[in-house]
């Protein structure tokens, strides 16, 4: 019984760790280059209009691609975060009367398409270019999540029901964690994801402008 | 036939041409840039489909329109595009916006210089409104909101601007030269206030109910960000009719390292069991099935501390406590289910005075949080001195502390405890982390009873009972491997199935405790802020089940 059962906890823990994701979303970086005294990257989206999220956009409502995106230094025991992680959370909509779908952040429109064309190209800054040194090595991490709840409107549906406060266990907190879990349950079961890894280059190499 | 094809082949082009009304545009021979850095060639003729060979698809002045887009629409709004086609070759003249200087306002001298510095933009960078306007984010954020991009107020150094100051960040010309003009707006304090459990918790067979009214106010030090950060709680013990409080304040002096000092008066319940379990399971378990994994005791007096902070992963600290401690008995046998049970009886302390000086140091290789705000004030208080904070995500964390009680600082006991706690987070693939603990703990002298190391039971060794063995050592590790379903930023709260093996034992153990090691394994799941352990003891599966329901993880 107890072999059965040891034998049994660990095959459902390798199938699990072996499973390949089912999310759908493709996130591609294409290049790293040194413009303008930042780092600039570009990164390719593919597979972002499953049908529930056509249909999602066909309804009116929006859906939001949240990128975070790191620059690591390869170090022997551990990386270090060389600038602070960049997060852009962007709203997508379909404008029904021309049949385009818009993308937008905080600072404004950053891509203008029509339906379910793709990819989506985004080029954002990764920080400045001057931190980089030349021997050191670097990857970037790139986590895209594309879901039908910003990470801010939950925070904000929630301050609005429970309200604001610092202390980490309050009355209120219960109420809010389990009103954050409901929200996030369900932004998990209507969210898709993708994460991805560069090789690693040198900042040498980064200056001069690296494609993958 | 043929002729025929011909000519309806002809026909139509020539439909085509007179409905575009246009006349055909003339064939692009060579693409050039002058100015360009942000975009290279390769990029223009992508975007703008220019394909050498090929008719213009446009007009000059339209496709320099559609660059300029681009430009605008990647943050270079400052950006302007000129195109002229001359005998097959188009040339773009591109001006990016670079920035030829930046002025700070609401801030002079050395201040505006290291604002400067903070924003991480230089003349001679290009304009982008999106990295610039993270910029001015992430200067809020370092300075916890003192700081914000508006109009200055009137007491700020530099001249009164008034009204036609701007309130936000933008790129003036200024003859030939484009100035940066940063509005910076200081914000005096930040005050707050909160209902709830305060530093005890909200319910527990000691207390009963115990609800606290809270105040924090964070008083903002605009040139080094030295914020004075000041905390206040009153609370009401509804078990044993007893009012409780704390009151303290903490504020850093020099810019770096930052030397922290601060002070604080309490009467508090404490517990030396804040690792094992939060507040909120705790509370949680007590109102609802009559559980209790926590010993009480009242904590009342004072201490006064220093912390050295070296870079953003390094504290060193050092405080001095002067405490009576008094036992406390269980007052409630309220719960919402098992009314028929009891409460474990709360263990009882000796009623001493415990004087202590405590030494610590903290790194963590993430980023410790800054001056000013709740979660740094409660690392520095060291109310818990196995270890502060539940961050799984990846990194290391290692926490020291020694508490020398008696000695110089004289009081009635007489001890010294010293604590490691050692926590390392390993992503080994892109969904899955491997957590792993050593918490280590020596002792010499007599622990009183609060003092004393324990290990069992829920935060420690799963399938065993609550603090099944004690002793004046121990020695814990704990693993766990954990696979995210869904591969997520925001991992914590990703669904997620894990296993973990947990390993334990106490050294000079009191009856009826042995030195035997004490080993747990199970399996679990998780996601949205909870978790379902199922524990066992290694040597009894499955015999021994424990299921626990949590709200954070064990480490």
């Amino acid at each position: 019984m107890r072999s059965f059962l040891r034998a049994a906890c660990l095959s459902v823990i390798l199938a699990l760790g072996f499973a390949v994701p089912a999310a759908a979303l493709e996130t591609r970086l294409t290049e790293l280059r040194v413009a303008g005294g930042g780092i600039r990257a570009s990164l390719e989206i593919r597979d972002m209009f499953p049908a529930k999220f056509q249909a999602v956009l066909e309804e009116g409502a929006a859906i939001h691609l949240r990128l975070q995106i790191e620059l690591w230094e390869d170090r022997p025991v551990w990386d270090k975060l060389a600038q602070p992680a960049i997060i852009s959370v962007f709203r997508i909509v379909l404008d029904p009367s021309t049949r385009m779908v818009r993308v937008a952040d905080s600072y404004g429109e950053v891509s203008r398409q029509a339906a379910w064309q793709e990819p989506l190209t985004l080029r954002p800054d990764l920080g400045r270019a001057d931190a980089l040194s030349d021997g050191a090595r670097y990857y970037v991490r790139v986590l895209a999540t594309l879901g039908t709840i910003a990470e801010k409107e939950t925070a904000q549906a929630s301050r609005a029901v429970f309200g604001d406060n610092e202390s980490a266990v309050s009355i209120a907190s219960m109420g809010k964690m389990l009103f954050h879990a409901v929200l996030q349950v369900n932004d998990y079961l209507q969210s898709v994801s993708s994460e991805v890894r560069t090789r690693q280059v040198t900042g040498k190499d980064l200056r001069a402008g690296v494609k993958f | 036939m043929k002729w025929l094809l011909v000519l309806l082949t002809l026909g139509v082009s020539h439909a085509g041409s007179q409905e575009a009304g246009q006349p055909p545009q003339p064939i692009l021979r060579e693409v050039r840039t002058d100015g360009a850095t942000i975009f290279t060639r390769e990029d223009i003729r992508w975007m703008l489909e220019l394909r050498e060979g090929a008719a213009l698809p446009k007009p000059a002045a339209d496709v320099a329109k559609a660059l300029q887009e681009a430009y605008a629409r990647d943050g270079y709004s400052e950006a302007t595009v000129t195109a002229t086609f001359d005998e097959g070759r188009l040339v773009f003249t591109v001006d990016e916006g670079r920035i030829d200087e930046i002025e700070i306002l609401g801030e002079t001298g050395s201040n505006a210089e290291r604002i400067t510095r903070r924003l991480g933009i230089k003349p001679g960078d290009v304009y982008n409104a999106r990295v610039i306007g993270r910029a001015t984010e992430r200067l809020t954020e370092e300075s916890q909101g003192a700081i914000v991009i508006g109009r200055p107020r009137r007491h700020q150094p530099g001249p009164v601007l008034g009204e036609s100051a701007p309130d936000t960040v933008v790129l003036e010309r200024r003859g030939g030269r484009r100035v940066l003009v940063v509005p910076l707006r200081w914000r005096t304090a930040r005050t707050g206030g909160s209902f709830g459990s305060g530093r005890d918790d909200l319910f527990s067979p000691v207390d009963a109910l115990s609800p606290a009214v809270g105040f924090t106010s964070t008083i903002f030090d605009h040139s080094r960000f030295n914020h004075t950060y000041v905390s206040g709680l009153l609370s009401y013990k509804f078990g044993r009719d007893d009012p409780g409080y704390s009151f303290g304040v903490e504020r850093p002096i020099f810019r770096t390292p930052k030397l922290f000092l601060g002070g604080e008066v309490h009467d508090v319940t404490a517990s030396d069991d804040g690792w094992r379990l939060t507040s909120l399971e705790q509370t949680a378990v007590a109102v609802t099935f009559k559980n209790t994994f926590r010993d009480y005791y009242r904590r009342r007096g004072g201490q006064v501390f220093t912390v050295l902070r070296i870079g953003a992963n390094n504290e060193l600290s050092a405080m001095a406590r002067w405490d009576r401690h008094e036992p406390l008995v269980n007052t409630t046998d309220f719960s919402v289910f098992r009314q028929d049970a009891t409460f474990r009886p709360n263990p009882p302390v000796a009623d001493q005075h415990l004087n202590a000086m405590v030494l610590g140091y903290t790194f963590d290789t993430r980023p410790l949080s800054g001056a000013g705000q709740a979660a740094t004030y409660e690392r520095h208080l060291k109310e818990n001195l196995f270890g502060h904070g539940l961050r799984q995500r990846p990194g290391f964390r290692l926490e020291w502390t020694s508490e020398i009680a008696g000695h110089g600082l004289k009081g009635d006991a007489e001890f010294d405890r010293h604590i490691v706690n050692a926590r390392g987070y390993i992503p080994i693939t892109s969904s899955t982390l491997l957590s792993l603990r050593g918490l280590f703990g020596v002792s010499n002298g007599t622990l009183p009873i609060e003092r004393r190391f324990s290990i069992g039971g829920i935060g420690s060794v799963h399938g065993y009972g609550f603090k099944e063995a004690g002793g004046a050592g121990m020695t814990l590790l704990n693993a766990e491997y954990r696979v995210n379903l869904w591969s997520t930023g925001r991992d914590r709260d990703a669904a997620n199935v894990f296993v973990f093996y947990d390993a334990g034992r106490v050294s000079s153990p009191v009856i009826p405790s042995t030195r035997d090691w004490l080993r747990g394994v199970g399996v679990g799941v998780g996601g949205g802020g909870l978790r379902v352990e199922f524990g066992f003891r290694a040597n009894d599966i499955p015999d021994s089940r424990q299921i626990l329901v949590r709200f954070s993880p064990t480490f």
